[in-house]
């Protein structure tokens, strides 16, 4: 089975042309100019209030069904901002092979995937419509391989996405790709000891393309991470590990969007600071959150912060 | 001048791995091997030498091993991921479950130092379990072989065509040679290595103790029983046509250097026990515990796998 990765477009063309070395130092050539010509931090923020909407209408359509609501809701501003305007999706005029990949290592998250990859094209309304359980579901609460949809790993077991990007990233590199993989973890996740194994590889092998985005909800199954296994200071456990790390406020759209287009040729974690639950006020910072039914009350409560958000965002656009 | 398939009988399986490797990179650029710190043993400097690339090294870290193994495979690459046996089995069983299980990832897992090769450093080293861990992953294929030529061309049928895979490599002798004509094993086809006219008694072996078996069939016919003996090179997915054709036998007795549950035994137990016309069934393999760290040619023959305790029996199961 011959595989090709050759390039297209003469622009990438010339970077392919560079040493794996050179593209990871440099970065994509056209990466910041995308990134000014993609949505704006305002478009953005209402991007991540949509995907929080329907995270809870997920829930809502099936009341007897516990959603990890809380980690999905944190991380509406890390999806909105990869999937709106960081990443090269291939849904564009970037040749399918020379897309980003994305890697939900957290796939309890997978609520907020969805509605990020309904906007980024790579899902389509009829797929939502297949419902989220039975074999012909595409969606669901855990994600499952299909990378034509831009779902990259299956989902559920934790610790596995980090030596699966690093894998991806590698693989990149040996087809001089101009690829870049980002990776959404949990704080809580990484006290899985797969997580440390592929931080050592990814750091030792200089993996520049890889991107890790820690949502730092603070919280797990058992309680506030800090009591259940101090994770400590992340930012210092990866950069012994060889990383470049950032902290940024995980629902500030445009920090987080500024801090993913910084280039090196050390693979980066940025430790996005959340609150898990967000924009629920009753789920905000309560474990109970972490999966639970939605009902109707709780519903429209969520309805109307949501509602009441999206107009915070539009009037300070004004 | 020996033959090729004398020659490669005659080194460790281990040597045999690193010349396949170098076989094949030189005309497959896809060619990956990802190894947690059991790559100098593997002879994998010529192959090194023709694709330094192939070579991924993760360090003593077989999670990562699975994980990053998985990665190249689905972005198109021809990967093997080789280890001791029960440490890229059991030991990565949830990583081998998504990753190649849910995932469907063409990475060929290479288990070395399997059954109880290793025995000399105790129960951390036998790899006893691996075959049931892999052959209940939907979706892989677990072939064993019996020899060095077998080996080789199996490791070059699944880097050619890669699959889930689990390759079970466990070698107690280095002279053994079953396939010195160089049959090329078809993947999920077994092979009947000797036949008598109105066989009363099938050995069906797998892995190197096919050897034992075929020792065995000499005693036994020595002792008036009609012997077949079958290798079953891969055992999932089981060649049941083979096991169809036993049908009015008296007795298929399996062999394995695994433990005599949940592996090929088991496997062949399974598909018989649902048929009328079945033979009966004993199934030979290693004790269910955790044994003393021993020789391995000691730990067999405790374990009634050589050659005189696969006969003797047999034909106590016959009642003779």
């Amino acid at each position: 089975m011959p595989v090709s990765w050759h390039c297209h477009g003469s622009v990438r063309g010339r970077a392919l042309a560079a040493t794996a070395s050179e593209i990871t130092q440099s970065g994509r050539a056209d990466g910041v100019a995308r990134i000014g010509a993609g949505l704006s931090s305002t478009e953005l923020a209402l991007r991540a209030i949509d995907i929080r909407r329907q995270v809870i209408e997920f829930a809502h359509a099936h009341p007897d069904t516990p959603f990890h609501l809380g980690g999905s809701l944190s991380c509406a501003e890390i999806m909105a901002v990869l999937l709106g305007t960081i990443m090269h999706t291939g849904a564009g005029d970037v040749p399918w092979e020379e897309r980003d990949r994305l890697v939900l290592s957290k796939g309890h998250a997978s609520l907020a995937l969805w509605p990020a990859l309904l906007q980024a094209g790579l899902l389509s309304k009829e797929d939502f419509d297949r419902g989220m359980f039975g074999p012909e579901a595409v969606i669901g609460k855990q994600p499952r391989r299909d990378t034509s949809r831009g779902i990259e790993l299956s989902g559920g077991s934790l610790g596995m996405g980090l030596g699966y990007a690093a894998g991806l990233a590698l693989a990149a590199r040996r087809k001089n790709l101009p690829s870049r993989i980002y990776c959404v973890m949990g704080d809580g996740e990484c006290d899985e000891g797969s997580v440390w194994e592929a931080a050592s590889f990814a750091g030792h092998n200089r993996l520049g393309s890889l991107m890790v985005i820690i949502d730092a909800n603070g919280l797990q199954l058992d309680g506030p991470t800090s009591q259940v296994l101090d994770s400590g200071p992340l930012t210092g456990k990866f950069a012994a590990f060889g990383f470049d790390v950032q902290q940024v406020d995980g629902h500030d759209v445009a920090a987080l969007a500024n801090v993913l287009t910084t280039r090196s040729d050390r693979p980066l974690v940025v430790v996005a600071h959340t609150v898990k639950g967000k924009g629920l006020s009753f789920a905000e910072n309560d474990v109970k959150w972490h999966d639970r039914c939605l009902d109707e009350d709780g519903y429209s409560r969520a309805v109307a912060e949501l509602e009441a958000a999206r107009k915070e965002v539009l009037d300070r656009a004004e | 001048m020996p033959s090729e398939e004398l020659r490669l009988c005659g080194l460790d399986a281990k040597q045999v791995f690193g010349e396949t490797m170098a076989l094949i990179a030189g005309r497959d650029e896809l060619l990956s091997v990802v190894v947690s710190d059991y790559g100098r043993r593997l002879n994998l400097d010529e192959m090194r030498e023709i694709l330094p690339q192939a070579f991924v090294q993760v360090g003593i870290a077989e999670q990562s091993q699975v994980e990053v193994a998985a990665a190249l495979a689905n972005e198109g690459f021809h990967v093997l991921a080789p280890s001791y046996a029960t440490f890229i089995t059991s030991r990565v069983l949830d990583q081998v479950r998504v990753m190649l299980g849910m995932m469907e990832s063409p990475v060929v897992l290479v288990g070395l130092s399997a059954g109880c090769e290793s025995a000399s450093l105790g129960a951390s080293h036998m790899a006893l379990e691996d075959l049931a861990c892999m052959r209940t992953i939907p979706g892989m294929t677990v072939v064993c072989p019996a020899d060095n030529v077998e080996l080789s061309s199996i490791l070059q049928e699944l880097a050619a065509n890669p699959r889930p895979a689990y390759v079970r490599i466990s070698q107690y002798e280095t002279d053994a040679c079953i396939h010195a004509r160089g049959q090329h094993t078809e993947i999920g086809k077994a092979e009947v290595l000797r036949d008598t006219p109105d066989a009363e008694v099938a050995l069906l072996a797998t892995g190197p103790l096919t050897s034992e078996a075929l020792r065995a069939a000499t005693k036994l016919t020595r002792e008036g029983v009609r012997v077949r003996v079958v290798e079953f090179a891969t055992i999932k997915p089981l060649d049941t046509n083979a096991l169809d054709a036993l049908a009015g036998m008296r007795l298929a007795v399996t062999v394995e250097d695994h433990c005599i549950n949940g592996g090929f035994g088991s496997s062949v137990a399974e598909y018989l026990s649902e048929r009328d016309d079945s033979p009966r069934v004993l199934r030979l393999g290693m004790p269910d515990v955790y044994l003393a760290a021993d020789t391995p040619a000691k730990t067999l023959a405790r374990a009634g796998l050589d050659a005189n305790g696969i006969a003797s029996a047999t034909l106590a199961r016959l009642g003779r």
